[in-house]
């Protein structure tokens, strides 16, 4: 793949992945994607580092006080 | 007379807004301070600091508009205020990071052989995790909001007062990083290349 094309397809495919292309778009990607294998294996492995990144990272728990606290903080400015 | 009572319409209107809108984004908030300052009391500090921040400043929040970017935007500002002073980095908004973003084939090109989908999919969080919080404060900040908080890049520029191009530039970077982190986790745990 020339050179041009290739930066054009790493943003199509970061566009695709964060939900964010036209449909016309998408479909640009697709059709490439159907021929060009390189490309295709980047698509899927970034997208299952967007996905690890959803699903695996453990999400803190908020300190249970930390909603009453600032409740009561703002009640002291009002 | 209760509190209520002693309050104006305005101040109660102000609390209303805050509970409303604000308040139920306290675990994301929580979850991107946590992320910044990688420390359970700073996060907390960082995200009282901020929810006060956001009441003092109520009135310059349209009702109905995105509180969560609009908070968000307040907590990251608060962060550079209080965490990077001594850093004397300012939020970096170069034109090196466009330029690499279309120079960057090579890197692309290394890592797509190097690292598997299936080799990320063995990977636990404890492993993903590693990886993130080893980048740089700003590449790590556009992943957690673009991937963990499902920000669109419009308000990722908001959010972080740089150019919608920028945005896309530092994100590209950003993963590029953060897959050679992957690679190098997956080889010093033995992951191996069934094509190998």
């Amino acid at each position: 793949m020339e050179v041009e094309d290739k930066q054009k397809c790493f943003e199509l495919l970061q566009l695709v992945i964060d939900g964010q292309a036209t449909q016309q778009q998408t479909l640009e990607l697709e059709q490439h994607l159907s021929d060009c294998e390189n490309c295709r294996a980047e698509f899927e492995l970034s997208q299952s580092i967007k996905e690890g990144l959803k699903s695996r990272l453990k999400r803190p728990s908020v300190p249970s006080e930390l909603a009453t606290s600032i409740q009561s903080k703002v009640l002291e400015i009002v | 007379m209760s509190a209520g009572e002693s309050m104006s319409y305005e101040s109660k209107d102000k609390q209303r807004v805050f509970n409303k809108e604000f308040m139920p984004h306290i675990d994301a908030m929580y979850n991107f301070a946590y992320r910044l300052t990688l420390d359970e009391d700073d996060a907390k500090d960082l995200v009282q600091e901020t929810y006060l921040k956001a009441f003092r400043f109520i009135k310059s929040f349209e009702e109905g508009t995105n509180a969560k970017a609009w908070l968000f935007r307040i907590l990251k500002n608060s962060f550079i205020n209080n965490y990077r002073k001594t850093s004397k980095q300012p939020n970096k908004v170069d034109y090196q990071e466009v330029e690499s973003y279309y120079n960057s084939e090579s890197v692309d090109e290394k890592i797509t052989t190097d690292l598997r989908v299936e080799t990320v999919q063995h990977m636990i969080g404890d492993e993903i995790t590693n990886a993130l919080n080893s980048l740089d404060i700003d590449f790590r900040t556009v992943i957690i909001l673009c991937d963990l908080e499902g920000f669109t890049y419009e308000e990722m520029a908001k959010i972080l007062d740089i150019p919608i191009g920028t945005v896309r530039s530092r994100l590209h970077r950003a993963r590029n990083l953060l897959k050679e982190k992957l690679v190098n986790y997956a080889t010093s745990m033995g992951y191996k290349d069934k094509r190998k």
